[in-house]
C-alpha cells in the first residue's frame, strides 16, 4: 500500500480503558478504524430532527471516536455527508485533521447504480458517481473508496469487469484505491466468494475482506487467507459469536500477512449500546492483533 | 444569452431543398435544431443491432442533420453516449467541428435521481451526476444542459428550488445554462421554479393540456429562456404554426430544437423534415 500518506501513528489520544484496565497498545490502537454504521442510531439525522438519542453530529464523529476509544481511522458511507460542496468537505477535513484522524475508507451504496447494472446508461451512471466520490476522497484525504458490487450475475459479470476497470483507471490516476467487499445474506441471491475474488483480479481492484459475510467456517476459512492477500490496507471486522469466532478470523488474517487496517462493523445484533458494541470489538482487536 | 460562443453561422453545407423545393434561408436554418430521438431509428446501437437503417454512428449525426437538412445544431439526450470517457468526448467535439455543428443542448434524464426526491441522499446524488454532466458539456462544448424536475409537488417544492440553486451555481461558473421544460407539473409552478432558483426555461409548445394554457404558458416561458427551445408537431392537438407566432410575439430570438417521433415512420428523415418546412414556413 503506498498511494497515500497516512497522518495518524503519533497521536497521543486519551484512550478509554480496554477491558483488562489496561491503556491500550496505541500502535495495534492505529491499526483499528470505526464505521459511522456502528453509530447510526446517534448519529444526526435530518430525517430524525427530534430524536433525543441522535446526539452526534457527523462533522464531530472523528472526534468522539477518538477521544472514546483512542482510535484516529473513521470510515463513512458516502449517505452521511449531509453536502458534496468544496466549502463542506474542506470544514470535514479540518474536524478529521483537528482530531489527529484520517478517514479510512468511504463506502459508496448507490441502490440500482451498480457495476452489474444491465443497462448501458446506469453503468455507465455508476462510473460517473463513483468518479465523483473519488473526487471527493481526494478531498477528503481518503484513501480507499468501497463500491457494491451487485449481484455479478453469470450475464453480466463481463461488463461488470470492464466498468470496474474504467472506475479503477480513474482512481488510481488520483491515488485512491476501488475496493469491494464479500458480501453474504441469509434471504439473497449470493456470490460465490471465489467469483467475487475472479472479478477483484479481473479488474484490478482490491478486496476488502469482510469476516461476517461468509454462509459457513468452511468457507470464511477458504476465502479470507486469499482475501487477506488482496487487500488496499483495510478490511472489516463484525463480532457475531453464534456465527463464528472473530479471534479466528484475525487469526487468519496474520497469519496471511496482512498488516492493514481493520474496521469494526458493529450492529443491532451486538446490543442497543453502540459504544459498548464497538468497544467489545475494539477489545476482541487488540486482544488478538 | 451570452454565456458561450457559437461557431455556426457560416456554414454552408450542400442541404437539401425544402418541401417545395427552394432552398431554405441559411439565417432561418441556423435557428433550428435537431434532437437526436427524432433521428432514433437511424442510430447504431445494442438497442437496434440487426436494424439494417440503423447505419449511423452516433458520433456522426451531426454530419446526418448537416447534410440532410443543413441543420448545423443538434441536441442530444446524456443516454445516448456510450462512454463519458475525455477520450471519447474529444473525438465527438472533432466530429462536431469538422461538419460545423454546435451541441445545442444536452437533456439529462436520471429517473428518480432528480430534484424533487423526498431523499436528501438521492438529491445530492442528482447534484453530483448533474454537475459531472455540466463537465461533460463542457468537454463537448455545449452552452445548454435540460434537467428532468420530477413532480415539483408542493412538499417537496422548496428543497427542489434550494437543489436547482446548488446545481445551477455550479453550472454558472462553467459558463453552463441549466434549464427546464414545462411537464410533470403545471407551467405555472415550473415557471415559479425557474423564477426562484435561477435557472431558465425551455418551452416545449407540446406539453401543455390545451390551447389556452399553451398560449398562456409559452407567452411567459419564451421570455425566460436561455436560447432554446423545443418544437413538437402534433396537429390533432395543436396549430404548431401559431406556437411559433406566440414565441416571436414574446419577442424570442432562439433556437428551435425539433423533438419529432420518428419511430413508426417509413421514411426515417421525415417527421423532422415535416417540422423544419413548418418552421422555415413560420420564423
Amino acid at each position: 500500500m503506498k498511494r497515500r500518506e497516512f497522518l495518524i501513528g503519533s497521536a497521543a489520544a486519551i484512550a478509554s480503558r480496554s477491558a483488562s484496565g489496561q491503556r491500550p497498545d496505541q500502535a495495534r490502537l492505529n491499526r483499528i478504524g470505526v464505521m459511522s454504521l456502528c453509530f447510526e442510531p446517534v448519529l444526526k439525522s435530518a430525517a430524525h430532527p427530534a430524536d433525543p438519542q441522535r446526539t452526534v453530529d457527523i462533522l464531530d464523529f472523528a472526534d468522539m471516536v477518538a477521544e472514546r476509544f483512542g482510535i484516529h481511522r473513521v470510515e463513512f458511507q458516502q449517505t452521511d455527508f449531509a453536502s458534496t460542496e468544496p466549502a463542506y468537505f474542506g470544514e470535514f477535513r479540518s474536524r478529521i485533521k483537528k482530531a489527529k484522524s484520517q478517514v479510512n475508507q468511504i463506502n459508496l451504496e448507490f441502490a440500482n447504480l451498480n457495476i452489474s447494472a444491465k443497462d448501458p446508461v446506469i453503468r455507465l451512471e455508476a462510473i460517473d458517481l463513483t468518479k465523483t466520490w473519488i473526487d471527493h476522497a481526494v478531498a477528503l484525504d481518503c484513501p480507499r473508496v468501497m463500491v457494491n458490487q451487485g449481484t455479478l450475475a453469470p450475464e453480466v459479470r463481463q461488463t461488470a469487469i470492464e466498468t470496474l476497470k474504467t472506475m479503477n483507471a480513474y482512481a488510481r490516476a488520483r491515488n485512491v484505491f476501488v475496493t469491494m467487499e464479500p458480501r453474504w445474506r441469509a434471504d439473497a441471491l449470493n456470490v460465490p466468494w471465489d467469483v467475487f475474488v475472479e472479478v477483484v483480479k479481473a479488474s484490478g481492484t482490491r478486496a476488502n475482506p469482510d469476516c461476517g459475510n461468509f454462509p459457513d467456517t468452511e468457507s470464511r476459512n477458504a476465502a479470507l487467507p486469499i482475501m487477506y492477500g488482496m487487500t488496499a490496507g483495510s478490511s472489516h471486522v463484525k463480532n457475531i459469536p453464534e456465527k463464528f469466532s472473530t479471534a479466528d478470523a484475525i487469526k487468519i488474517s496474520k497469519e496471511a500477512g496482512y498488516q492493514g487496517i481493520y474496521t469494526i462493523e458493529a450492529r443491532a445484533n451486538n446490543g442497543p449500546d453502540p459504544y459498548a458494541a464497538v468497544q467489545t470489538i475494539v477489545d476482541i482487536l487488540l486482544a488478538n492483533m | 444569452m451570452k454565456r458561450r460562443k457559437f461557431l455556426i453561422g457560416s456554414a454552408t453545407a450542400a442541404i437539401s431543398g425544402s418541401a417545395w423545393g427552394q432552398r431554405p434561408d441559411q439565417a432561418k436554418l441556423d435557428r433550428i435544431s435537431v434532437m437526436s430521438g427524432g433521428l432514433a431509428p437511424l442510430l447504431k446501437g445494442t438497442a437496434r443491432a440487426g436494424n439494417p437503417k440503423a447505419t449511423v454512428d452516433l458520433m456522426d449525426l451531426a454530419a446526418t442533420v448537416a447534410e440532410h437538412y443543413g441543420i448545423h445544431r443538434v441536441e442530444f439526450q446524456h443516454t445516448d453516449f456510450p462512454s463519458t470517457e475525455s477520450a471519447y468526448f474529444q473525438e465527438f467535439r472533432n466530429r462536431m467541428k469538422t461538419v460545423k455543428s454546435q451541441m445545442n443542448q444536452i437533456n439529462l434524464e436520471f429517473d428518480n435521481l432528480n430534484i424533487s426526491s423526498p431523499d436528501p441522499v438521492i438529491r445530492l446524488e442528482t447534484i453530483d451526476l448533474t454537475r459531472r454532466w455540466i463537465d461533460y458539456a463542457v468537454a463537448l462544448d455545449c452552452p445548454r444542459v435540460m434537467l428532468n424536475q420530477g413532480d415539483l409537488v408542493p412538499a417537496v417544492r422548496q428543497t427542489a428550488i434550494e437543489t436547482l440553486k446548488t446545481i445551477n451555481a455550479y453550472a454558472k461558473t462553467k459558463n453552463v445554462f441549466v434549464t427546464m421544460e414545462n411537464r410533470n407539473a403545471p407551467w405555472e409552478v415550473v415557471v415559479e421554479v425557474i423564477k426562484a432558483s435561477g435557472i431558465s426555461a425551455n418551452p416545449d409548445c407540446g406539453n401543455f393540456p390545451d390551447n389556452d394554457s399553451r398560449a398562456a404558458g409559452l407567452a411567459v416561458m419564451y421570455k425566460l429562456t436561455a436560447g432554446s427551445s423545443h418544437v413538437k408537431h402534433i396537429p390533432e392537438k395543436f396549430d404548431t404554426a401559431e406556437a411559433i407566432t406566440i414565441s416571436k410575439a414574446a419577442g424570442y430570438k432562439g433556437v428551435y430544437s425539433i423533438e419529432a417521433a420518428s419511430r413508426n415512420s417509413p421514411d426515417p428523415y421525415a417527421p423532422v423534415q415535416t417540422i423544419v418546412d413548418i418552421l422555415l414556413a413560420n420564423l
